[in-house]
């Protein structure tokens, strides 16, 4: 069976975290927010925890999960390594101006 | 951080506006005391060793408590984080990390309906 989620963004695509709301419960940390990652792979489906938290646990809006990698730098303004999260395709845009 | 300090001068500005301000600001400002990752102002990290999983009954109580409630399905992990974030600043940096858990338990099931906010404050 193909999960439609495996074929939105490949390994490699550049994205942008999202600005999210920082009264309302998400997953996307405020570090990563309006940084570019790269997609390292597709992780599978998971409720979206926004829906779970707005539903009061009534429904479960399966989204696509990807792991990014971030460069550190990038994020803290030195170090010479990586960080990757498991971000949620909601929280994230292609960067189509890198 | 300027948390608690913000925290303050809302609650000064409610009081002087009868509650609209400070209403007003908790639904637009970032009130959410927990998202700190990356931040600077905390101090050094200190790695130590430390194998004790529990450090008083009581948190091995409150973490089996809520494995209990989140496989019933009584509240998801979701809901859960989602209440921790809720603590006000001073309640968030003055607790421990299991004091987090049982807010978050307490809260969670007086807001279900479960438990009654009298019965939570009994010892």
């Amino acid at each position: 069976m193909s999960d439609p989620g495996s074929q939105l963004l490949a390994p490699g695509a550049l994205v942008r975290c999202r600005p999210q709301d920082p009264n309302r419960h998400h997953r996307a940390p405020r570090y990563v927010q309006g940084h570019v990652g790269e997609v390292v792979e597709y992780r599978g489906s998971q409720p979206l925890p926004d829906e779970v938290v707005a539903s009061r646990g009534a429904t479960r809006l399966m989204v696509p999960v990807y792991g990014v990698r971030f460069v550190a730098a990038e994020l803290w303004g030195g170090g010479d390594h990586s960080v990757t999260l498991d971000l949620w395709s909601s929280y994230l845009e292609p960067e189509t101006n890198p | 951080m300027d948390g608690a300090g913000r925290g303050g001068r809302l609650e000064s500005a409610g009081l002087e506006t009868g509650g609209d301000l400070l209403r007003d600001a908790r639904e637009h400002a970032s009130v959410r005391p927990h998202d700190v990752g990356g931040l600077a102002g905390f101090g050094p990290v200190s790695p130590h060793e430390d194998d004790e999983a529990f450090h008083a009954d009581w948190e091995a109580r409150v973490f089996a408590l809520n494995e209990v409630l989140r496989r019933r399905g009584t509240y998801s992990t979701d809901e859960f984080r989602d209440a921790i974030e809720q603590m006000s600043e001073e309640d968030y940096f003055g607790s421990s990390y299991y004091e987090r858990w049982l807010h978050a338990i307490t809260t969670l099931l007086i807001d279900k309906g479960i438990l009654t906010a009298e019965a939570a404050r009994c010892e």
